[in-house]
């Protein structure tokens, strides 16, 4: 009560109260519906909702290892050594009066191993630099030889992004030796992404709500929005060029997609060289903010495609779709394959709901070079919301979540503090909770774990921007490349089709005989 | 057999090196000997050869041209469709009359890229390097035509074993290729005689090698199931 009655003052106070009303709010002509105001926010990505890593079960050896100071980097070779240690090797002979000296000379604090070779493995005290220890052994009379103990690395590309571990997802569909042949496609290749938008912008927006004027913060999506990577936004709803995302899906989905990666930073994307395209059709906290305003409509899809196709659009990205029949959607993919734009769509997530056809999903598979696409669990097991039909073509990892801290069997891709924008809410309990004083911000990130058929359709985008750069630039071969080399899955054709994507087999191709 | 070839070698080489120390007049006594008679003027070169007899061995390195049947699969992956080979070997001859015996070796290697073909037949190359080594050995016999000519014509037929191996950038344990299969061929040719122990030839092959193609990559995508194919070889011979 406190806080609602502070709330009201404070809105008083502004004198930008307007009693709520059901009903569209009309905007003045002339007036824009959304518009920044400073600078204001700056990205802010969290850590992981929980202490994961326990729950998890994540295998921690080796972290202790990768704490930086116990590598030193060598400024000639670049190379990594142990800060702490040296491998010598004395001469034979060298009496131990010989090699005790030698020994204290830098400071050797133990000998802990000798190795094959008469290697040992010297360990110098704290403060000494294992490359100044080197130098000096070098020049001792009973030392043969001397070497820093380097750092190696498996040569298998596995990113180094931060919480990389938990997107388990990549490894279920061995994409870290997919990117070994192909790294993260290049940046000639675009994604649109059509869905609930992207914050390209930082800073505080004010909206024209059924409430008034209301400010809320955003912020450039961290390791996601760069400079030059986005290309043609548009918001379909608000008709500007700053498809603001009010929800935290379209974040995620084109966060699977083009995810920067290998940067120590965040998650990773699938191809995540791509510059990508977002496009706002589906709406989030603008539901309750001006509810007469439309979104998610099949005209404004259609709209979408066909601006994505007509913008250079490579792959496009549907992770949205309903059960009403739209002609307008299908004659929209048609137009963007026909202009060399690869489509994957959510084959939906009403699998265990009486399974409903789904549109634009039931069109991909009269469409070549569309493609629907269904989800699998962790197991490799189609997920048991994912929808199962003839028009399924291909699956790909979507998760099953528990709760909102369920890393170890979501998809978790980067999206807003979850406390601070209240996913999943309606907009009846939205209004409300604006009425009592809640705003959401979008300026806060964390890694977030979600289910649906919405985070595998990103999968097989990724994949198709990963083959069109690989040098597969028709979108119906891309369809044929992928089914030609998905992975045979425990699962029906209709419930899978192809089976599971595998971008590796696909990038790799055909030999003269394997 | 070895023993008899060599003994037979042997007593050939005797044989002509006694011959021709009878025939030499010794170097030494020239300037002591009366001046001698002019030489006899040499045979015209298009006169007939003495026809020989006895066993005879060659040994011989080889260059020339594959042109496989499978020309859509090697399209498909950008290897070249004339693979140039090498090679070499040994032959008997006269082991009965005109019969000969021999053995050769040859041998490509080429590289391509990685591809995918789409149900329209399109191809899309992919970058990826795409090496394919292959090695025949072929034992054959057959009849050479020897007359007093210089030239000599062949014909032969035998078997062999293709040896196969293709891999590429990326490949992972198992997914490259290293196999065996046997060969079938029938060959032509011709040889000439140069020198007394320098020969020249030709000769093409026509090999049969059922399997290694077909059973996937873009072999099986065509449809093309036999690597067989024809080559058109240069040799270069020494021997007897």
């Amino acid at each position: 009560m406190r806080r609602l009655v502070s709330t009201l003052a404070a809105a008083v106070v502004a004198g930008v109260i307007v009693i709520a009303q059901d009903g569209p709010q009309l905007q003045t002509p002339g007036t824009p519906a959304k518009w920044p105001t400073g600078q204001g926010a700056a990205a802010v990505f969290e850590g992981l909702r929980t202490t994961p890593l326990e729950r998890l079960a994540i295998d921690t050896t080796g972290l202790a290892d990768a704490l930086p100071e116990y590598w030193a980097t060598d400024p000639v070779t670049g190379a990594q050594y142990r800060r702490d240690e040296v491998l010598v090797r004395f001469r034979e002979g060298a009496s131990p009066a010989l090699r005790a000296r030698a020994l204290a000379a830098v400071r050797g604090r133990e000998v802990p191993r000798v190795l094959p070779g008469n290697w040992e493995l010297l360990t110098v005290e704290a403060g000494v630099d294992a490359r100044e220890a080197a130098a000096v052994l070098a020049a001792d009379q009973a030392v043969e030889e001397v070497a820093l103990n380097y750092r190696v690395t498996a040569f298998q590309k596995r990113p180094n992004d931060e919480y990389y571990r938990l997107q388990w997802n990549f490894e279920l569909i061995d994409l870290p030796r997919a990117w070994e042949i192909n790294s993260g496609a290049t940046s000639d290749v675009v994604v649109a992404v059509i869905d609930s938008g992207l914050n390209v912008a930082s800073g505080t927006f004010v909206f024209t709500t059924g409430f008034g004027l209301l400010a809320f913060p955003f912020a450039r999506v961290p390791d996601l929005v760069e400079e030059g990577r986005i290309l043609a936004p548009y918001d379909f709803v608000y008709r500007d060029e700053t498809p603001l995302d009010l929800d935290g899906h379209g974040t995620h989905v084109a966060g699977t997609i083009g995810q920067l990666t290998n940067n120590n930073l965040g998650l990773a994307g699938v191809a995540y060289n791509v510059r990508l395209m977002p496009l706002r059709v589906l709406s989030g906290w603008d539901t309750a903010l001006t509810p007469g305003r439309s979104a998610g409509t099949n005209s404004m899809v259609s709209e979408a495609i066909r601006y994505a196709a007509d913008h250079g659009a490579h792959v496009i990205n549907l992770s949205l779709g309903g059960p009403g029949d739209a002609p307008v959607l299908r004659e929209a993919i048609r137009y963007a394959v026909d202009r060399g734009a690869f489509v994957a769509i959510a084959a939906g997530n009403a699998g265990d709901k009486g399974n409903p056809v789904q549109y634009p999903a039931a069109y991909a598979a009269d469409i070549p070079g569309a493609m629907t696409v269904g989800a699998v669990d962790r197991d490799g097991k189609r997920a048991p919301y994912s929808g199962y039909h003839a028009y399924v073509e291909i699956c790909a990892p979507g998760g099953t979540v528990r709760d909102e801290t369920d890393y170890e069997r979501g998809i978790t891709q980067v999206g807003y503090n979850q406390a601070l924008t209240l996913p999943r809410l309606t907009a009846p309990e939205m209004r409300l909770l604006l009425l009592l004083g809640f705003r959401p911000r979008f300026d806060r990130f964390e890694p977030v774990p979600f289910q649906g058929t919405s985070m595998a359709t990103p999968h097989v985008a990724g994949v198709a921007a990963l083959l069109y750069s690989q040098g597969i630039n028709d979108p119906r071969a891309i369809e044929e490349a992928i089914k030609r080399f998905a992975r045979p899955i425990d699962a029906t054709t209709e419930e899978c089709g192809a089976g599971l994507v595998d971008p590796r087999r696909a990038l790799r191709g055909l030999g003269l005989t394997r | 057999m070895r023993p008899v070839v060599i003994t037979c070698r042997a007593i050939v080489a005797a044989a002509i090196l006694g011959g021709a120390m009878l025939v030499a007049p010794p170097t030494a006594a020239q300037d002591v000997q009366p001046p001698a008679a002019p030489p006899a003027p040499m045979a015209p070169t298009s006169e007939p050869a003495p026809a020989r007899s006895g066993i005879g061995v060659q040994g011989f390195g080889l260059i020339g041209v594959n042109m496989p049947v499978p020309v859509e699969s090697f399209e498909a992956v950008g290897l070249p469709t004339r693979p140039s080979e090498v090679g070499g070997g040994a032959r008997v001859t006269r082991l009965w009359r005109g019969l000969f015996a021999q053995a050769a070796w040859s041998h490509w290697k080429e590289s391509g890229e990685r591809s995918f073909i789409d149900s329209a037949g399109r191809r899309f190359p992919l970058g990826i390097p795409l090496d394919v080594e292959v090695s025949f050995l072929d034992i054959s016999a057959g009849w050479r035509f020897e007359g007093r000519s210089r030239f000599i014509p062949y014909l032969g037929a035998g078997a062999g074993v293709a040896k196969y191996r293709e891999s590429s950038l990326f490949d992972a344990s198992g997914e490259n290729v290293d196999t065996r299969q046997t060969s079938y061929h029938v060959l032509g040719g011709a040889d000439v005689r140069l020198a007394r122990w320098l020969w020249v030839g030709g000769e093409a092959r026509y090999r049969f090698v059922p399997g290694i193609l077909g059973e996937g990559g873009v072999s099986a995508e065509l449809d093309e199931r036999e690597f067989n194919g024809a080559a058109v070889t240069a040799r270069i011979a020494v021997g007897f």
